[in-house]
């Protein structure tokens, strides 16, 4: 519907009057006007003539002198960089947020090509430590998402690199370190919500935090059934600064409701038990026969349901069913590893469809009703 | 506005210095690098995002390289090409250090690839195959190698 005819629309159920609609017409028509067909034309062009370059370049990428590709490499770094400068307004925009983002991505490229002309063979945690440590004071300028997203993402997993938490590594303290991460973020949340108006960070820290604890919960829980490491301790001292950071911030958070703090302290409290659970696993193989394996099953799904309703508080819907969805993925697996090879006979793939099927049905009969509870609940306890 | 401009200068200018200065510095290390010639084997090429290289062993000439430590994890050690010997702490009175890190019982010193085209790698991998090659490395006096260049039967090996 065109702009006159919304207006008249408008006029004709008595929202404005006809004098009001003719006024603001008027202003429409008086405005320079952008054609978007035109205007993509235009950027279809520009995106052309640079495919074309990257083509003539790439085609003969190979057979440049090494010179004349560092010269190439850092021209075109300082030609964005200058671009970058001159684009900056007070207010963030799209376009310079983009820029930047593409900027910090050819700082890596330029690692890369530095690293392919002089043949150096780095680990990669020290590659994404490097890249996360030129690339900072830049990043520092910008509250777009994503590219805090993937810094931190280069930070943390860089740190983590060096840590030696690798699949292959023998660290004992692998899951420890993991944990004090997650704790670590906890306090990091905070600490970028009290003290910076840096909005992309504090997403970018909430982001990797819903992505590492749920990761750090399954880890605990299965961690104990496939590692037995008799007579050794697996005391971190990692472990109990990170916790303390992470309650204190639990505790000052001021945008926190009461019952929200519950919800976080007891998952923690949740995950440390896990964890003590897991280690009393390893070095006691009847405590695992009898308890261990179905108390950190048990205690995945508590952590999940903790983290669901706290979800459900802060009215992160998807996030929400995000974690009742792992509630069920974790009774189902849980179920597989109770009964052994008796779940994959004929009766318990039976069991297993029914139980599936019910864990759905349950879903769609209560999950808006359940969630309409905890944000009620969360109102009333404010 | 102006403080963040500034900083916005500074973040800007700030990688493309150390980029500039990390590679003046590589630069400068290899061209003044002691040089050190040594055989390699082992060879398989590979092609990753980055581009296509040959992975290789470099033959130190020392036995019982990194056969005392764990297998998986990263440990710290060092290869001394005069007197020949390898250690797991830093040698005294070592003309030629080079220091590295077991993993997998093999030494790592970040000179085990090097890089050419796809079809320079290929021509590469069947020469060094074939025939007996080599790898001059430029090494520091804190033990930090760098790859200078490949021989063949003792000759540079040059790209097309």
């Amino acid at each position: 519907m065109s702009d006159a005819s919304k207006l008249k629309d408008w006029a004709a159920q008595g929202l404005i009057t006809a004098e009001q609609a003719a006024k603001i017409l008027d202003y429409q028509n008086s405005k320079p006007q952008s054609s978007w067909i035109l205007n993509s034309f235009l950027i279809l062009g520009a995106l052309t003539i640079c495919l074309g370059v990257i083509s003539l370049v790439a085609a003969n990428w190979e057979n440049y002198p090494h010179a004349l590709k560092l010269v190439t490499n850092f021209s075109i770094l300082t030609v964005v960089a200058i671009i970058i400068f001159r684009s900056y307004t007070p207010e963030p925009t799209t376009k310079f947020n983009i820029l930047l983002l593409t900027f910090i991505i050819l700082c890596l490229a330029s690692m890369g090509l530095i690293g392919q002309i002089f043949h150096i063979t780095s680990p990669w945690y020290q590659t994404a430590l490097v890249w996360a440590g030129i690339s900072f004071i830049a990043v520092i300028t910008t509250q777009s998402y994503i590219t805090w997203l993937i810094w931190l993402g280069a930070l943390i997993w860089g740190v983590l690199g060096y840590l030696n938490i690798g699949i292959f590594d023998a660290n004992p303290h692998k899951l420890e370190i993991f944990i004090s991460t997650t704790f670590f973020l906890v306090f990091s949340l905070f600490i970028s919500q009290k003290y910076t108006r840096n909005t992309g960070l504090s997403k970018g820290i909430f982001s990797w935090l819903i992505f590492l604890t749920p990761a750090t919960i399954l880890w605990t829980d299965f961690d104990s059934r496939y590692t037995f490491i008799p007579h050794q301790s697996t005391i971190y001292p990692g472990i109990l600064p990170t916790l303390m950071l992470a309650i204190y911030a639990i505790f000052y958070a001021s945008d926190l409701k009461k019952i929200q703090k519950i919800l976080i302290s007891s998952t923690l409290a949740t995950i440390i038990l896990a964890l003590i659970i897991r280690d009393i696993n390893l070095h006691n193989i009847t405590f695992f026969a009898l308890f261990g394996r179905s108390a950190n099953a048990l205690l995945s799904i508590v952590a999940f349901a903790l983290i669901a309703v706290l979800m459900g508080s802060l009215r992160k819907q998807y996030l929400f069913y995000l974690f009742i969805f792992l509630i069920f993925l974790r009774i189902l697996s849980y179920y597989f590893e109770a009964f052994g090879s008796l779940a994959t006979t004929g009766l318990g793939l039976l069991f297993a469809g029914v139980l599936i099927i019910g864990l759905v049905i349950l879903w769609k009969k209560n999950a808006k009703k359940l969630l309409a509870k905890i944000e009620g609940w969360t109102n009333a306890a404010s | 506005m102006l403080r963040a401009k500034k900083i916005l200068a500074v973040g800007l200018i700030l990688p493309i210095v150390i980029l500039i200065g990390i590679t003046a510095n590589l630069k400068y290390t290899i061209e003044h690098g002691k040089e050190v010639i040594l055989p390699i084997s082992g060879y398989d090429p590979r092609s990753l995002l980055q581009g296509y290289y040959l992975m290789y062993t470099v033959d130190y000439g020392i036995t019982d390289i990194c056969k005392n430590e764990h297998f998986h994890s990263e440990q710290k050690a060092y290869v001394c090409l005069e007197p020949k010997q390898f250690s797991y702490s830093q040698p005294e009175n070592c003309a030629i250090l080079i220091q590295g890190t077991c993993q997998y019982r093999t030494f790592k010193a970040g000179v085990e690839r090097f890089y050419a085209s796809q079809q320079n790698a290929q021509q590469l991998e069947k020469l060094v195959r074939n025939h007996s090659a080599s790898v001059a490395l430029a090494v520091t006096k804190s033990g930090q190698a760098f790859v200078k260049y490949l021989l063949v039967d003792g000759k540079r090996w040059e790209a097309n």
